[in-house]
């Protein structure tokens, strides 16, 4: 009986979040306005975005030209409201002597009138592999996938994740979540408020960090690592602890290592400070990794 | 039979054929007729020059459908189930700022050495920092309207706002 009673109680409770939902939910009418254009001539600083409120794709192709597909899109219960705010967005794609530039802004009569949809932009942009790209974006997201060039990305408030990254990349990102899978080459990242995980990494890697957490799991490609972190966690984790040189400190905080390593872990009482500093060999590469009030910790999947 | 004979039988016949005269007027009918008839080869030329024009103006026409469709803006009409317009609350949050403030300024009216400490002084101008992300964040559902990404980004800056509100408070407490 008092299971049944618990049951009946369970599914009143189901039915009751169901009904909550569904008033919380509305239908909504989405208008897509979708532009696209090939920009043929091949210019030395390749394509920049500046996104607002943008959802910014740039996938390198085979190709020769740059493909570039927006979408303008308008939300609200009624269409007609839809449909009158989708022209609110603006977009300009322009030339300059080295460089397209696309953009995207909002407008309402000098932001005068309230918006009752929601409105955002969506790009999607197939570049030459080896291409320069630019991605300004605030309020959105950056997705860059399969690029041999130069890159930088300048993000606010955006998820970026990128795949396949082989060429220079340059990213000041803030309030953010990045995630990063195969990236090879030189690359420096300046980071602040935002947490990262980088799988599968190699080449020259920077990190410069505040005020976020940080995963890191290089490849045995690695050439460098260098980790500059301020209030946040850093967590490294590699093949065999063996594999690489090691140069890690860390003030106001600890280290955690393996427990077979951990002996070799120093402190130093006056500066509060705790350090682990391992050659296992020249032609390794070598981490450092320096952290200020919060821990690094070290796993080794094959030890 | 002698050759008179014959001649008179053929005078008689002769005279006995039945006697035709054209109507009146025939001959302009005629006439008109011919004027209105156009030679055949012309006609010809005239008729293809029409199928010509005909199917100029569809492939024109196609062509054209063809190069809009590719460079004019196409737009889609979709329906899907969300969320928007959040209530935002702006003035509930801006409140609470000017009572933060208020209570800072309270706390550190007295000569505070902690006030002066750099590691405070680094906090508030945190604190502002995420103050005017917060204000962007505000400007911005203005101009777009309240949706995910931006409840995403006001959520991070709001948690960001607690972080360092705590640890200001946790200094102020010694």
């Amino acid at each position: 009986m008092n299971i049944l009673r618990k049951f009946v109680c369970c599914l009143l409770l189901v039915i009751t979040c169901q009904i909550l939902l569904a008033q919380e939910r509305q239908k909504l009418q989405v208008v897509t306005k979708t532009i696209e254009k090939d920009l043929r001539d091949v210019l030395d600083s390749g394509i920049l975005i500046k996104g607002r409120k943008a959802e910014v794709t740039v996938t390198g192709w085979d190709k020769e030209y740059i493909r570039v597909e927006m979408d303008l899109i308008s939300k609200h219960p009624n269409k007609k409201v839809a449909v009158e705010e989708l022209e609110y967005i603006q977009y300009a794609i322009s030339k300059t002597e080295h460089q397209y530039v696309l953009r995207n802004m909002f407008y309402s009569v000098a932001n005068k009138t309230k918006i009752r949809s929601s409105l955002s932009v969506k790009y999607r942009i197939y570049v030459p592999l080896s291409q320069s790209v630019t991605v300004n974006n605030e309020y959105g997201s950056i997705d860059l996938l399969n690029l041999y060039g130069q890159i930088k990305i300048d993000g606010n408030f955006c998820d970026v994740n990128m795949e396949r990254l082989f060429g220079t990349v340059m990213a000041k990102l803030s309030y953010g979540e990045i995630t990063g899978n195969h990236i090879d080459g030189r690359t420096n990242m300046q980071v602040t408020r935002s947490n990262m995980k980088l799988i599968d990494f190699a080449g020259e890697m920077r990190i410069d960090n505040e005020y976020g957490n940080i995963e890191i799991s290089p490849s045995t490609l690695l050439k460098s690592l260098d980790v500059k972190s301020r209030h946040g966690k850093v967590n490294l984790t590699v093949n065999r602890l063996d594999a690489f040189n090691y140069n890690v400190s860390v003030n106001g905080s600890y280290i955690d290592l393996p427990e077979a390593q951990s002996d070799k872990v120093k402190l130093n009482d006056l500066e509060n400070s705790y350090s682990f500093k391992v050659e296992n060999g020249l032609s390794k590469a070598h981490i450092n990794i320096n952290n200020l009030l919060f821990p690094v910790k070290i796993v080794a999947k094959n030890d | 039979m002698s050759s008179s004979r014959k001649g008179k039988h053929l005078s008689k016949a002769i005279n006995e054929l039945p006697r035709y005269s054209p109507e009146d007027g025939l001959w302009d009918k005629i006439e008109q007729e011919l004027d209105s008839v156009q030679p055949q080869s012309k006609k010809s030329v005239k008729g293809w020059l029409k199928y010509a024009a005909t199917l100029l103006v569809l492939v024109a026409c196609t062509f054209l459908a063809t190069v809009l469709k590719k460079n004019t803006d196409q737009i889609h009409y979709e329906v899907e189930y969300g969320v928007i317009n959040y209530q935002l609350a702006s003035q509930v949050q801006a409140n609470a700022e000017s009572d933060f403030q208020n209570f800072i300024s309270i706390e550190c009216s007295g000569d505070r050495h902690v006030c002066d400490s750099e590691e405070f002084q680094l906090l508030v101008d945190q604190l502002n920092e995420v103050d005017a992300e917060a204000q962007s964040i505000a400007k911005m559902i203005e101009q777009t309207g309240f949706d995910e990404m931006l409840y995403k980004a006001k959520s991070k800056a709001d948690s960001e706002t607690i972080r360092i509100k705590k640890e200001l408070v946790k200094l102020l407490r010694g």
